[in-house]
């Protein structure tokens, strides 16, 4: 890096306890070029450097041998505090270890006693330059503190939601968490209230890992929030903004990799009762219902940035009276892959509370900025306190097996207690035991039995958890069209596990409710005294 | 599974937990090593390494139990974990599978 110096003279600070060697330097010295403030010996020099400070210095040239503080002892008082300065000491010894301690206390150039006038003026033209690129940096690097802090700021303001409640009926909460590999990045989670009844929600991941990233994001999130004020809906605000990338930010005249924003948009309607979902480029969202049941949403198109013709859908829901949305950007999936974890158990995880040295040793091993985004509703008029609301419980596992791996059931196993281990860390071995083994006898039973060991037939297992009663509800899902009561009565007779396995089930949950003919199973487990 | 006899009981150390996927590779392994040992009274599954016992783990402890009946042996259950002795004492084997 080369700065241009600038006209003014550059003050230079020279310390000796020699006079004559004082008056030869500011002699010498161009006086259109450098102002030179002598100062006699050590003592003196401290005195004017702490009335005065050192930042109107460009360098300073300090002579070793001196009464009652060195020179070493002098520069270190010096760079203490001013770290950006840059020093040359002079010396008549020749001494390697002055040398090095030299080096240590940070000077940059080092002369030796006598010395050719010319060599003395080189070592202090560099050491001005040296200077003047250390401030340089560091006012660049304060700079960036500060546009970090403002992002920060942005991200922390970004899930405020004004209003708690919609119509009057729906409660709503959202939490989000950002954990970016450097000090910022371009994932982010931004909620937009739109008006009395909608809520407009975006996740997205802009391309890199660095401030660049992070600025694009704050810029987008500044797009949007001004286009939605002015009444834009979803679909313009992608086009724009996938124009102003290509025709723009992408322009080929710029050099260098292009940016690219995946995003989903979720705007929740509670008025029409639907939510309304744009998805370009980014994992696809997940609802958790009423009727215990995870689903997915739209899969994410191709992101904002690549294409000119680029291809938006909106896909419109049913709005649950009560729900659960999850949003999170690929690095919390490549996590979990990592983990061998469940998305929903590791974003839940991550979510809650708990700061272990288990979680910070799960996030060092992220490869990617990690974004998650969790809102929930509830519709209070139709709420029973008496009865489980799914919309509060916390969808924490979802696996999808199918009829044909019966023989992998101890690796699907593996999969849901690996999950209940991590959000359960002291729920006792025992109970533990009972919760898994309950899974595993509805999941066998799905898939022998509702499956019919057919790989085209697939199950699903749910789990839940109740954070606030501390209620986990599992629900096992099979393609089957279920049992009518006379069979499953034979099967008993017969021991059929079954039979066996539902005996089991009953025995160890808390409630069980068979639905389709037993091919929807749920159970509960009351968990408030194991956990408590 | 090893299994270890002398002359009056044959004793079945399960070495793996008692579920779908090992159950019928243990059934062959339990019926051949009561063929061999057709001189001793009592038949023993030792569970002392067992982890899991599920629905169907369960289901060969029961076919032990009356292939050991049908050859006129005592047959009895020892070292279940505090987790598995509460689920042979639900389905009421806890009982019938004493030593």
């Amino acid at each position: 890096m080369t700065l241009e110096i600038s006209q003014t003279k550059k003050k230079i600070l020279v310390v000796d306890d020699d006079p004559g060697m004082l008056r030869l330097i500011s002699t010498m010295a161009n006086p259109a070029q450098y102002n030179i403030v002598c100062v006699l010996g050590s003592e003196e020099a401290i005195n004017l450097i702490g009335k005065e400070g050192v930042q109107q210095f460009h360098a300073i040239v300090l002579d070793y041998h001196m009464p009652v503080y060195n020179g070493l002892d002098l520069l270190a008082y010096i760079r203490a505090r001013d770290p950006s300065i840059s020093a040359i000491i002079m010396t008549a010894e020749h001494d390697v270890e002055v040398v090095t301690q030299a080096l240590r206390f940070g000077a940059c150039d080092f002369i030796n006693k006598p010395f050719r006038f010319r060599q003395l003026l080189d070592a202090v033209d560099k050491a001005v330059q040296l200077t003047l690129e250390q401030r340089y940096l560091e006012s660049m690097a304060s700079e960036i503190h500060e546009i970090i802090d403002i992002h920060k700021r942005i991200n922390a303001t970004a899930n405020l939601i004004e209003k708690k409640r919609y119509m009057d009926r729906y409660s709503v909460s959202l939490e989000t968490i950002f954990y970016p590999i450097k000090v910022t990045g371009g994932d982010f989670a931004h909620c937009f209230p739109v008006s009395e009844d909608r809520l407009l929600l975006a996740v997205g991941d802009v391309s890199g890992h660095d401030i660049t990233a992070g600025f694009i994001s704050s810029y987008f999130r500044g797009i949007v929030r001004g286009m939605v004020t002015m009444g834009a809906d979803v679909k313009t605000i992608c086009r724009h903004f996938n124009e102003f990338l290509i025709n723009e930010w992408n322009h080929p005249r710029h050099s260098g990799v292009i940016t690219s924003i995946a995003v989903c948009f979720m705007m929740l309607d509670f008025r029409e009762g639907v939510i309304r979902v744009v998805a370009q480029g980014f994992p696809h969202p997940w609802l958790a219902n009423s009727d215990a049941e995870i689903v997915q949403l739209t899969e994410g198109r191709e992101a904002l940035g690549w294409f000119k013709d680029l291809d938006i859908q909106e896909m419109v829901y049913a709005l649950p009276d009560n729900g659960t949305c999850l949003l999170w950007s690929d690095g919390l999936l490549d996590l979990a892959e990592d983990q061998q974890l469940c998305p929903f158990s590791l974003a839940h995880y991550l979510l809650s509370d708990v700061d272990t040295v288990q979680r910070q040793r799960i996030l060092q091993k992220r490869k990617d900025d990690i974004v998650v985004m969790r809102i929930t509703w509830s519709d209070e008029s139709h709420s029973d306190k008496g009865e489980i609301q799914w919309s509060k419980c916390r969808p924490i596992y979802l696996g999808i097996c199918n009829g044909g791996e019966v023989d992998r059931i101890d690796e699907i196993q593996a999969s849901w207690k690996r999950c209940l281990v991590l959000m359960f860390s002291s729920l006792p071995a025992d109970k533990l035991h009972e919760i898994i083994l309950c899974i595993r006898e509805a999941v066998l039973n799905a898939m022998l039995h509702g499956c019919c060991k057919d790989k085209k037939h697939e199950c699903r297992v749910q789990i839940a958890f109740d954070a606030a009663r501390k209620i986990l509800m599992i629900r096992v899902d099979d393609e089957g069209c279920g049992y009518n009561q006379s069979e499953i009565t034979a099967q008993a007779d017969a021991n059929d596990h079954v039979s066996l396995g539902l005996q089991i089930i009953r025995y160890y949950t808390d409630s069980i409710s068979l639905n389709r003919n037993g091919a929807a199973l749920t159970m509960t487990f009351d968990l408030a005294k194991e956990l408590n | 599974m090893n299994y270890q006899a002398d002359e009056s009981r044959l004793i079945l150390r399960f070495e793996e937990d008692l579920i779908s996927t090992t159950v019928k590779k243990l059934l062959v392994s339990c019926r051949h090593a009561i063929e061999i040992s057709s001189d001793v009274g009592t038949v023993v599954a030792d569970l002392s390494e067992v982890e899991m016992i599920d629905s169907q783990g369960l289901n060969l402890l029961i076919t032990l139990y009356k292939n050991a009946q049908d050859a006129r042996k005592d047959f009895s259950v020892c070292g279940a974990s505090p987790a598995n002795a509460k689920l042979l004492a639900f389905v009421n084997l806890q009982e019938r599978f004493k030593g």
